[in-house]
């Protein structure tokens, strides 16, 4: 074999110094960022600040000002010499108290700008923790800090782009028995959440404690953004007294969203926020802006009415006088994830590791997965037969056609979860499609991944 | 002969899923008012039962409860299910 000549070694020792660069300062930066972080621990357990005390901090009055220093001038210099903000524009921002509700989707671009732009105390309140999942719309994260809390991480995110900003991460779950004395402690309240239950609780925090509600919400291609409880416009229950069915709510784990819609929405809400901080445009009337990514008219804006007389939160005679159980209220928790399903008695369904047995054996049997079809281009099992949940009962035929005259043949049936396959499998035994065995993969095809093939994807 | 008048119906969020369509035109009749309207919705899309309970229901871009409220030919009529996620 020939040796290596010198030109081919020299390139590859040159290519392999730029890498060890390169990482090093990867490296550097992570450190840089732990050690915002860690500080920033060691100074809250010095202080012996836990939640309570992080609380009652958010509960002082922060110290206003009645001028800027020359670095805020020099920071905030574009938006200085702005007509119609200028100095008493930054000067409100800066005397101001924010609460966002919700480091997610919205909760991330609505953080950065709203704390770059220089309010001067930004809470964040989020329970949950950082996912690989997030990262492709809630960019105030990163890798690195996968399983951080969110409103730590969103907290840290601020502080790197704007020292100047106060901020208060709040870890923890928003409820009837925590939010009045969190929300009445700020100005103005961003509502930045994933779930009805605490859309409905900010909205009667908000009438109860008089604060304006700058609400957003993103979904697939669709946004809404509307300012509740300001200046004699509508409350959320004005427009939605009703709260939707549980089983009418999609989220952006079962339903999908693209990442730069709540991106949209949420610097909307911080624009929003700005706007309302520096008194501008205050006599515009309520709307609602209404945003469809993938419609040719993007935006959209709906002239609301005034508050509602005879709405029970913010009428003239309200009936809620104070915070309700809105876990009830809604029948469906406060978070977006998604809730296992239990149709059918565990023992008349399948594990994945008997699947695999039979599988394995080679047994003869028809594998119907009932996930829609974006989802089941992504990823699936080898001959397994797609059709939709919503579409079986239209295409129970083609079930029928594949069993091709096995009269007996088990049918077993597959999803993401284990959810859709129950009312699939059921749908299955009521129509008696099969005189075999039919059973439907608890946990479905993430439960697949989990136990059985780690090569197998999840998303 | 007189022409058909029409309306429009504008589906947003949950309710273009429902629809399967983001706007539609509807031969217009006198004296639709909001339930008869809603009734006719259903007939259309059954899918879109359980939406228009929870919806908000906007004419010419502007918010609307009015009881009195019937639809005029040309009107562009929007309904705006609540949008959670985020």
């Amino acid at each position: 074999m020939e040796s290596p000549s010198i030109e081919t070694l020299t390139a590859r020792l040159s290519q392999l110094e730029q890498q060890n660069e390169a990482l090093r300062q990867e490296v550097a930066a992570l450190r840089l960022e732990q050690k915002t972080y860690s500080q920033h621990k060691v100074d809250s357990n010095a202080n012996g600040l836990d939640h309570a005390t992080l609380l009652s901090e958010a509960e002082t009055p922060f110290e206003k000002v009645t001028k800027l220093t020359n670095p805020e001038i020099a920071r905030y210099g574009r938006q200085l010499i702005l007509p119609g903000f200028g100095i008493q524009g930054q000067l409100d921002l800066r005397n101001c108290s924010m609460l966002i509700v919700g480091a997610g989707g919205l909760g991330a671009p609505c953080a950065l700008y709203l704390g770059a732009a220089g309010v001067g105390r930004l809470g964040i309140v989020d329970h949950d923790t950082v996912d690989i999942s997030n990262l492709h719309r809630q960019v105030i994260h990163n890798e690195a800090r996968q399983g951080m809390s969110k409103a730590e991480s969103a907290a840290l995110s601020v502080r790197l782009i704007n020292p100047h900003c106060k901020v208060v991460a709040h870890d923890l779950v928003l409820d009837s028995s925590n939010a009045q004395p969190i929300i009445n402690s700020y100005d103005i309240i961003i509502d930045a959440t994933d779930n009805a239950a605490t859309r409905y609780l900010l909205n009667d925090a908000c009438i109860l404690g008089g604060k304006p509600l700058v609400s957003g919400s993103a979904l697939r291609f669709d946004g809404q953004l509307t300012i509740y409880n300001y200046r004699g416009g509508p409350c959320y229950r004005c427009l939605f007294p009703t709260p939707p069915p549980a089983e009418t709510v999609t989220n952006c784990s079962d339903g999908g969203v693209m990442g730069v819609v709540p991106g949209v929405i949420g610097c909307l809400q911080a624009l929003e926020a700005i706007k309302i901080a520096a008194k501008i445009n205050e006599s515009d009337v309520p709307t609602m802006t209404i945003f469809s990514a993938n419609a040719s008219t993007m935006f959209r804006t709906i002239k609301l009415r005034k508050r509602k007389p005879d709405c029970i939160m913010c009428g003239d005679a309200p009936t809620i006088t104070k915070l309700i159980d809105y876990v009830r209220f809604c029948g469906a928790s406060a978070t977006d994830k998604t809730p296992d399903l239990f149709l059918i008695p565990m023992k008349e369904r399948m594990t994945v590791e008997e699947y695999k047995h039979i599988k394995d054996e080679n047994a003869p049997h028809l594998l119907l997965d009932v996930r829609e079809k974006v989802q089941f281009d992504i990823c699936s099992l080898p001959s397994s037969l797609n059709i939709p949940l919503k579409d079986l009962s239209k295409q129970i035929d083609q079930v029928k056609d594949q069993l091709r005259g096995q009269s007996q043949l088990p049918i077993y049936v597959v999803c993401r979860r284990g959810n859709d396959s129950q009312p699939a499998a059921r749908l299955l035994q009521e129509q008696g499609v099969t005189t075999g065995e039919i059973r439907d993969i608890v946990g479905g095809l993430d439960r697949w991944a989990d136990k059985i093939d780690p090569e197998f994807p999840k998303y | 002969m007189a022409e058909t008048q029409s309306f429009t119906m504008l589906y947003f969020a949950s309710a273009k899923d429902a629809t399967q369509t983001d706007s539609e035109k509807i031969e217009w009749s006198p004296s639709l008012d909001s339930t008869k309207l809603t009734a006719l919705l259903v007939e259309r899309h059954p899918a879109l039962k359980p939406i228009l309970a929870i919806s908000m229901y906007a004419v010419n871009m502007e918010y609307t409860d009015d009881p009195s409220w019937t639809v005029q030919p040309n009107d562009e009529v929007a309904i705006i299910p609540p949008v959670s996620g985020g």
